[in-house]
């Protein structure tokens, strides 16, 4: 996401300046607001994907309340204990992500490195790991609207992580390429925002799954 | 701005709506409210006919709707298969058919006469089509109707139609929404979903023969399990199955012997 | 340049060349899934159907160029200069390439919806034929399904909703004072993601068993046992609604970070007003359609049984997320025109708008009562019966704001100079309309009537009086009002009168009638009718043509006053907000430097009165003793 106001990642460059154009260009912007337009496009963003895990919560809700399906259904079994693990290292790699945007705006890029390989590492574990439960879980997807409704949900932020895995790795590659100083690292912040969105939303969905 | 025409403009509204809203809720429980001596009248909505059970008339089932004269009346809505919505404008009352759900509508009919009962929610091609009748008729009636059907259920309707194996069978054709997707001259049925029924005798006696079956047993697969074999040019799985549920086994047969005697290349056999 | 060249490069022969290359990788993908798990056939049309549908409009987006920059970035490229290369528009064939500036893109827009809605309204053509009389006239019932599946779905995906943001994609930065929108790529993207959703709904009719047939509504478990052609809406819909949120999403960042300073909220004019409040809409309500569609798309595809009663599913959790998003929708589509419907009264009657701040109120309470009123379509689906009253009466509610702007719009023309041009007419006609299909929406919302009238003609009346009488009269008046800036031309204003009364005539004469139909207890979405509704429905079927027709003066009007009307001033309605103080059409990036904002937008007949200050000066302001303008002959407004 870009921004006319804020030509957020005008990374130092050796490209030649545009005299020509340097007159042509629109008028800067003016700010009427405290908040970086590009943080708040991701505020929005992130609650509009609120409401579309509010969609499928719905078809939780009835499934299992409106409707009084057992839970899981009968024979089924979740492994809470293993994702349990798997929460707790998605949440860590919060923590991590933390730690790289730090290292961003303090100019420490050793720290800005490692921490967002962590983050992708841990996330890249998560996923793994709920791959492998999807494997070995003892269900399919088709057998009644219970396995539906998990396979659903898990993976809706299955293919979350997914995404925000994918800005990460651009974050990072963009990290070893050299970008974001202390002054301009919105391109580590506003994927991290969004990784923090989706640790959340799994404590969230690991509750209502697994837990109650 | 002028505060004090602001204040008149939200307030009259406000009260308009307020009315109207305590009214709708009085006359909405009224409609709903539990009345003695209610007959049962268990309606099922199938692609694309209503069918009509009565469990305390020892289960007679019908595809037209009779109803005495001011009796109370107690419908429970189910559906075979999609959403249909049991609908007679003349009662002004309807309410969906859900899959999973029983759902009720009463009402107390109080004038003689027929009425179209309509589907009015889209269930698919014969949509339109799913419309049948209902008959108010005296109590009396209405008794010696119950009677009738409890025999018809036995002999295939053909006592209700005075003997007219024919006539009993076009009815059935008709009543349990066929004609939506068939053709059959004589039944002034013009659907063209499904395979041209003109010409079903000679191809009954042709598939019959590739599958080892009389003309007759192949209708009768046709009808109660149509993917049993899919007539070349069309597609399965779009003829509703289900229909061994909603008419007799004699209701069948009838069907069948109808269909075999008004279409065209029985000769052949 | 080479071929190769202009095959890397951005543009249509990139994108002609994606698609086939998504089609193949669609089915090696499906070839590849189904051989692992072993099923057979290997190459399932289905499936491969599927997923080109997900790949193929991806792949066109991303060779007409849309993500190229974003490509670049991503893999850490050196950041380029904007050199503004793809900024404004250089000749017509600017408008048919990937371009940033929400001017451009404006006219994008718009002239892409207005191709789906006569598309759409042909297909409403169709639909009137066959009803002319009992009986099958033109098309079997599965077409007629899918006729009038796609009529709405076009109408409300790929006109209605769009057109309202192409109109405000164009106005809204230049009223607020802004060079562009927040970001303009994402802008761009939204409106390239449209067509691809509008010709997958057109698509479906070549489908394997037709068009989707299952309504504008498709609800379960119909749509998940119908042939292919429901996948098409499944899947376009959701290229739809990423179109919409995105727009809305840009929308909201703009109006909140890049008003020109001086320009408080309430200094803003209603269109700003009406565009923020319906973002906030389509933010919070759009992803319940995308979900609603993903459990269609799941149970069609990989055999969830989320609808399936016998195995725990829930067939009315379809309709309530549904509804979730699609009652919000219908003000999603009304919103927009609100604000229009106040910069045209204002601006033509010479007075500012009554109740400003009531006004912004109204729409602030429109947003929030709209969350609470979805189940109103339901009153006769079986759903809990506790929700009935309690919708009944937010439903109901509604009408309390709605009211208060439609009174405020009358006090706003109360007394003015009222000049009667087209825009204005429109805006006039829209009010008496409006009004009739906002009344038979309160009628509707009254159980015991709705019980009777739900899913007859008399809610297609109640759709076509709002969704036509309301929307698209707004649309119209909308599209006069801006011509001049948009194009610097003027449009023919006898021929838009006429286009204005015949439209206005067959409207009514075309959708009055269905009430009675519909009470008399004819049901919608029927391509046969009981014999008794023979008459009205040949009445309404020869309107309806009528109707049709009148549309082809404004089409006639548009394209020859585009061409060779006479140039417009930049301010031919002597109008304060900023849109109109920069030359028609607008330099190309706006402003040379963003103006600054003293007064309120509307401050016509006040002596002196300023909206805003621009770099070189030029401020309307009103002159000192208010003259009585010619035309409406009404004294000056003593209001104030
Ligand atoms: C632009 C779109 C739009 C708008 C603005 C509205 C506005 C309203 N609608 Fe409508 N509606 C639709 C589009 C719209 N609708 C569509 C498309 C459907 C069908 C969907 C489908 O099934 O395909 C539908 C269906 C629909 C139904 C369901 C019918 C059914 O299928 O059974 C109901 C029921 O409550 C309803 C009610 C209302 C109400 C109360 C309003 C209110 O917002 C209206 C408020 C306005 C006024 C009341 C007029 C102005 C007010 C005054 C002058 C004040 C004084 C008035 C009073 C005191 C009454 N609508
Ligand atoms: C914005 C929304 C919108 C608009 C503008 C329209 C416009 C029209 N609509 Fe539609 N309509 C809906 C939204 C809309 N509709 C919705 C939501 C439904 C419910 C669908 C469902 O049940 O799922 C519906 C359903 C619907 C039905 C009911 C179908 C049914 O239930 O069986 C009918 C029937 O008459 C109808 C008619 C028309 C007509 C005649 C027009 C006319 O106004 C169209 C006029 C425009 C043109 C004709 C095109 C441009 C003209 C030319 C290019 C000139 C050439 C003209 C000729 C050849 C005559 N509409
Ligand atoms: C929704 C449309 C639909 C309805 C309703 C329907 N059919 Fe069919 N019918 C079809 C289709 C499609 C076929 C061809 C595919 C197949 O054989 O399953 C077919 C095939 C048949 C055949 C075999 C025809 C042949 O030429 O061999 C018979 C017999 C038949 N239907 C009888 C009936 C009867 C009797 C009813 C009502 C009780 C009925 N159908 C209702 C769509 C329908
Ligand atoms: Cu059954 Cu419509
Ligand atoms: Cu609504």
């Amino acid at each position: 996401m870009e921004s006319t106001s804020a030509p957020a990642h005008t990374a130092p460059v050796g490209a030649p300046v545009h005299d020509e154009h340097a007159h042509h260009g629109p008028p800067a912007a003016h700010q009427s607001s405290r908040m970086d337009p590009q943080f708040l496009g991701m505020l929005l963003f992130i609650i509009s994907e609120i409401m579309l895990f509010g969609a499928f919560f719905t078809a939780y809700f009835f499934i299992r309340v409106v409707n009084g399906e057992a839970w899981p259904a009968e024979g089924d079994h979740l492994p809470v204990a293993v994702a349990g693990v798997n929460t707790a290292i998605l949440v860590s790699s919060s923590f991590t992500m933390h730690w790289a945007l730090e290292g961003a705006r303090r100019g420490n890029r050793r720290a800005l490195r490692i921490g967002l390989l962590t983050t992708l590492l841990l996330g890249a574990t998560f996923l793994a790991i709920q791959i492998n439960e999807y494997v070995n879980i003892g269900f399919a997807v088709s057998e009644n609207a219970q396995t539906s409704i998990f396979y659903g949900l898990t993976g809706l932020h299955g293919a979350h992580v997914f995404v925000g895995l994918t800005l990460l790795t651009f974050a990072t590659t963009r990290a070893f390429r050299g970008h974001f100083s202390p002054e301009k690292h919105m391109g580590v912040e506003i994927p991290g925002i969004y990784w923090h969105f989706v640790d959340v939303m799994w404590i969230v969905v690991y509750t209502t799954i697994y837990v109650i | 701005g002028n505060t004090k025409l602001e204040i008149i403009w939200v307030t009259i509204p406000f009260i308009i709506v307020s009315v109207l809203a305590g009214y709708g809720w009085i006359v909405l429980d009224d409609i709903e409210a539990k009345k003695p001596d209610t007959l049962v009248v268990d309606v099922t909505g199938q692609q694309f006919a209503w069918s009509f059970e009565y469990p305390d008339q020892g289960g007679v089932r019908s595809n037209e709707l009779v109803l005495p004269k001011d009796r109370p009346v107690r419908f429970r809505i189910n559906t075979a298969d999609v959403l249909h919505d049991f609908w007679v404008p003349d009662f002004r009352l309807k309410s969906d058919a859900v899959p999973g759900i029983t759902t009720e509508i009463r009402l107390t009919p109080n004038r003689l006469g027929s009425y179209p009962v309509v589907c009015a929610e889209l269930c698919g091609i014969g949509h339109s089509t799913m419309r049948q009748t209902v008959r108010v008729v005296q109590p009396a009636a209405f008794e010696s109707w119950v009677a009738r059907r409890q025999r018809a259920a036995e002999d295939g309707g053909a006592g209700e139609n005075g003997g007219d194996e024919t006539a009993a069978g076009r009815q059935i054709f008709t009543a349990t929404g066929c004609e939506a997707c068939h053709t059959l001259a004589d039944a002034d049925a013009t659907g063209t979903v499904g395979p041209d029924l003109d010409d079903l005798a000679a191809s009954a006696a042709r598939f019959g023969r590739q599958q080892d079956q009389s003309p007759q047993e192949y209708v009768r697969t046709a009808i109660v399990e149509p993917d049993a074999f899919v007539v070349p040019g069309f597609q399965a799985g779009l003829m509703p199955g289900g229909y061994s549920d909603q008419l007799s086994d004699a209701e069948i047969d009838t069907l069948v012997e109808y269909l075999l005697g008004v279409s065209e290349g029985g000769a052949e056999q | 340049m080479t071929a190769t060249a202009k095959l890397a490069a951005p543009g249509w022969y990139r994108a002609a060349l994606s698609i086939p290359l998504a089609f193949a990788f669609s089915v090696a993908l499906v070839a590849l899934l189904r051989a692992l798990y072993g099923w057979d056939p290997v190459v399932n049309w289905d499936a491969v159907t599927t997923v080109s549908l997900i790949t193929m409009p991806l792949a066109f987006i991303v060779g007409i160029g849309c993500f190229d920059y974003w490509f670049e970035w991503a893999i850490g490229k050196p950041t380029k200069p904007e050199d503004h290369s793809s900024h404004g528009a250089k000749s017509w064939r600017s408008y048919f390439h990937v371009n940033t500036d929400h001017k451009v893109i404006g006219i994008q827009y718009i002239v892409t919806t207005f191709f789906f809605f006569v598309l759409g309204g042909l297909m409403a053509m169709l639909i009137r034929a066959e009803l002319t009389q009992p009986g099958t006239q033109f098309v079997d019932p599965n077409t007629y399904n899918g006729l009038f599946s796609v009529h709405a779905t076009l109408m409300i995906f790929l006109f209605i909703i769009p057109v309202f943001a192409g109109i405000a994609n164009y106005v809204v930065p230049l009223m607020i004072g802004a060079p562009d929108m927040a970001f303009p790529r994402l802008n761009a993207l939204s409106f390239w993601l449209l067509p691809t959703a509008g010709v997958m709904m057109v698509a479906s009719f070549f489908a394997d068993g037709g068009a989707f047939a299952t309504g504008w509504t498709a609800y379960a478990p119909l749509s998940t046992e119908t042939p292919m052609g429901q996948q098409f809406f499944t899947v376009g819909v959701q290229f739809a609604g990423a179109s919409s949120i995105a727009t809305a999403l840009n929308f909201l960042v703009t109006i909140i970070t890049m008003r020109a300073p001086g320009m408080t909220f309430w200094r803003m004019p209603l269109m700003v007003w009406a565009q923020f409040t319906t973002s906030l809409l389509v933010v919070i309500a759009t992803p319940f359609i995308a979900g609603s569609q993903f459990f269609i798309l799941l149970d069609r595809a990989l055999g969830t049984q989320f609808f399936t009663a016998t195995a725990g599913g829930d067939v009315l959790m379809y309709q309530h997320v549904f509804w979730f998003y699609s009652h919000p929708a219908v003000y999603i589509m009304m919103l927009p025109g609100f604000g229009i419907v106040s910069e045209v009264i204002s601006t033509h009657a010479r007075k500012p708008v009554f109740g400003y701040r009531m006004m912004a109120f109204s729409l602030v309470a429109i947003v929030i009562l709209g969350f609470t009123v979805w189940a109103h379509h339901m009153f006769v689906s079986g759903m809990f019966g506790w929700l009935r009253v309690p919708m009944m009466i937010t439903t109901m509610l509604i009408a309390v704001p709605t009211g208060v702007k439609i009174f405020s719009w009358l006090g706003t023309l109360w007394r003015g100079a009222i000049h009667l041009t087209t825009p204005m007419l429109f805006a006039l006609g829209f009010i008496t309309m409006f009004t009739l299909g906002g009344i038979s929406g309160i009628m509707l919302a009254v159980i015991p009537v709705v019980i009777h009238v739900s899913d007859t003609y008399f809610v297609v009346a109640h759709i076509h009086y709002v969704l036509f009488g309301g929307s698209v009269f707004t649309i119209f008046a909308g599209i006069y009002h801006w011509f001049p800036k948009m194009t610097g031309r003027m449009y023919d204003e006898g021929l838009g009168k006429i286009h204005f009364w015949l439209s206005f005539v067959f409207f009514n004469l075309t959708f009055g009638p269905m009430h009675f139909v519909g009470v008399d207890g004819m049901p919608r979405r029927v391509a046969d009718y009981a014999d008794q509704f023979a008459t009205l429905n040949a009445i309404i079927s020869v309107s309806s043509f009528l109707f049709g027709l009148s549309f082809l003066i404004f089409l006639y009007n548009m394209v020859t006053s585009w061409r060779h009307g006479p140039k417009a001033d930049a301010n031919p309605w002597r109008a304060h907000s900023i849109e109109w103080q920069v030359s028609s059409p607008p330099p190309i990036f706006n402003f040379d430097e963003v103006p600054t904002v003293v007064g309120g937008p509307y401050e016509y007949g006040v002596p002196g009165a300023v909206h805003a200050v621009l770099a070189d000066g030029k401020a309307p302001a009103e002159p000192a003793p208010a003259p009585a303008p010619a035309g409406g002959g009404a004294p000056p407004p003593s209001d104030r």
